[in-house]
């Protein structure tokens, strides 16, 4: 009795591992990406920017669940075989990017346009005054919305059961449909999921006071 | 070329897309109700109610949907009630998207400033009037733009049903290719996936659109 207990916990925290591992890849890409396509938006880069909204309006208005799907099994029908690890990470990072993006554009935004003047009048190149002023308040800005925005994407990492990846949600399924225990299981799945996503908000909360400019926009 | 394929993939994929809309629906009615329930819960000054309340918006947002629906879709038949997937899945995603909703509305209702219930209060209003009559009615506007975004997402989420089995849009697509693939070479998984994807988007995208409008709306 003990002993399998242990082992479902072993398994569990396999999954745990697994689903850690996508969304780490998985939401850099995502907020890298979306730093970069934020900034173009922001820039209004002709061609780019529309592009750009359009990628974003599309990944937004469909289901991550479905675009999951179509990478892995339609995308073969195009010559491109992904393993569900790749398929896993690829998709939580384009559909992250999407909505990072919108973030940091309205990060970005968010910036005092005289800040930018000052630059300028003080003789830096436009490019210059993004990288060295617009870019790094605007990124301080948007650490909240990307924040939850990460949490989001921690927690759909348990869509790729539908490519068998086996993260958490995976082995929790399984684990299950073999045992019955479907209290214990998936009680301690959700208490995983909540204790990661909380975990990644105060961490936040953290960076987010440790990198504040003094008397620059208040700090909860 | 062959066109033969679409005819009989269409008709399945319109009874699939029929269960999606009756999915969406369904859970949109069940999770407002339960969002707007425990929403004006919130409003109650009794301390367990107040903490129930936490507890449930806290857990069901901070745990993925897919754990929710499957955790309702095993643990139903567990307790002795024996339903089908579909019933499990409005379930399971209605108790998720309620907490989303409940959030919503219960950050709406604190935003409007508690001298509306004194003055409500003192002009002789009960409690439950005062928050009927004084604060609804201003809460309302701006509950209403996240509430058109929650729709969204609840329309999204209904994807997940096909986890669990349900025929809906996805499922439906995803019977069709392994047939195809069974009867011929060729899948067609990209045309198929791309027009999940083109009626998921047709009907999220101006959900966005009205979102922002009435954000934009409230702003001015």
């Amino acid at each position: 009795m003990l002993t399998s207990t242990l082992n479902e916990l072993q398994v569990l925290l396999g999954g745990l591992g697994r689903t850690l591992l996508i969304s780490v890849i998985g939401i850099s890409m995502g907020l890298v990406l979306g730093m970069l396509m934020g900034a173009a938006r922001h820039a209004r880069v002709p061609v780019l920017s529309q592009l750009i909204a359009c990628y974003a309006n599309l990944f937004r208005c469909t289901p991550l669940l479905v675009q999951v799907v179509m990478l892995y099994f339609a995308l073969p029908d195009l010559g491109i075989k992904l393993t569900p690890f790749d398929t896993s990470w690829l998709a939580l990072g384009l559909w992250g990017a999407a909505y990072h993006t919108e973030i940091f554009r309205a990060g970005y935004g968010s910036v005092n346009p005289n800040e930018v003047v000052a630059a300028r009048a003080l003789g830096m190149s436009a490019p210059r005054a993004f990288l060295d002023v617009t870019l790094p308040l605007g990124v301080r800005a948007s650490i909240p919305a990307a924040t939850t925005m990460a949490i989001t994407q921690f927690r759909s990492s348990s869509f790729m059961i539908a490519v068998g990846y086996q993260e958490l949600t995976y082995v929790a399924n399984r684990m299950v449909a073999d045992t019955f225990k479907v209290f214990e299981i998936f009680g301690i799945a959700a208490l995983a999921y909540l204790v990661v996503s909380n975990i990644i908000a105060i961490a936040s909360r953290r960076l987010e006071r440790a990198v504040a400019v003094p008397g620059l926009g208040a700090v909860k | 070329m062959n066109q033969d394929w679409i005819g009989p993939v269409a008709s399945h994929m319109l009874s699939g897309l029929y269960v999606t809309l009756w999915v969406s629906l369904l859970t949109t009615l069940l999770a407002t109700a339960i969002g707007l329930f425990i929403g004006s819960l919130s409003a109650s000054t009794t301390k367990w109610v107040q903490v129930a309340v936490r507890l449930y918006i806290d857990i069901f947002r901070g745990v993925p949907s897919l754990i929710t629906l499957l955790f309702v879709f095993f643990a139903l038949p567990h307790i002795g009630v024996s339903t089908g997937p579909i019933t499990a899945s409005v379930l399971g995603l209605a108790v998720w998207g309620g907490a989303n909703i409940a959030e919503t509305a219960r950050g709406a209702m604190k935003s409007i400033s508690s001298r509306q219930t004194e003055a409500a209060r003192a002009l002789g209003l009960g409690k439950v009037q005062a928050l009927v009559f004084a604060v609804m009615p201003q809460a309302i506007r701006r509950f209403l733009p996240p509430y058109v975004g929650q729709l969204t997402v609840l329309i999204q989420a209904s994807a997940l049903t096909s986890v669990v089995g349900v025929t809906d849009l996805l499922g439906s697509a995803r019977q069709m290719i392994e047939r195809l693939a069974y009867m011929s070479p060729d899948a067609h998984a990209v045309p198929i996936y791309c027009g999940v994807l083109l009626v998921f988007f047709v009907i999220c995208y101006p959900l966005t659109l009205l979102a922002s409008y009435l954000e934009g709306r409230l702003r001015s």
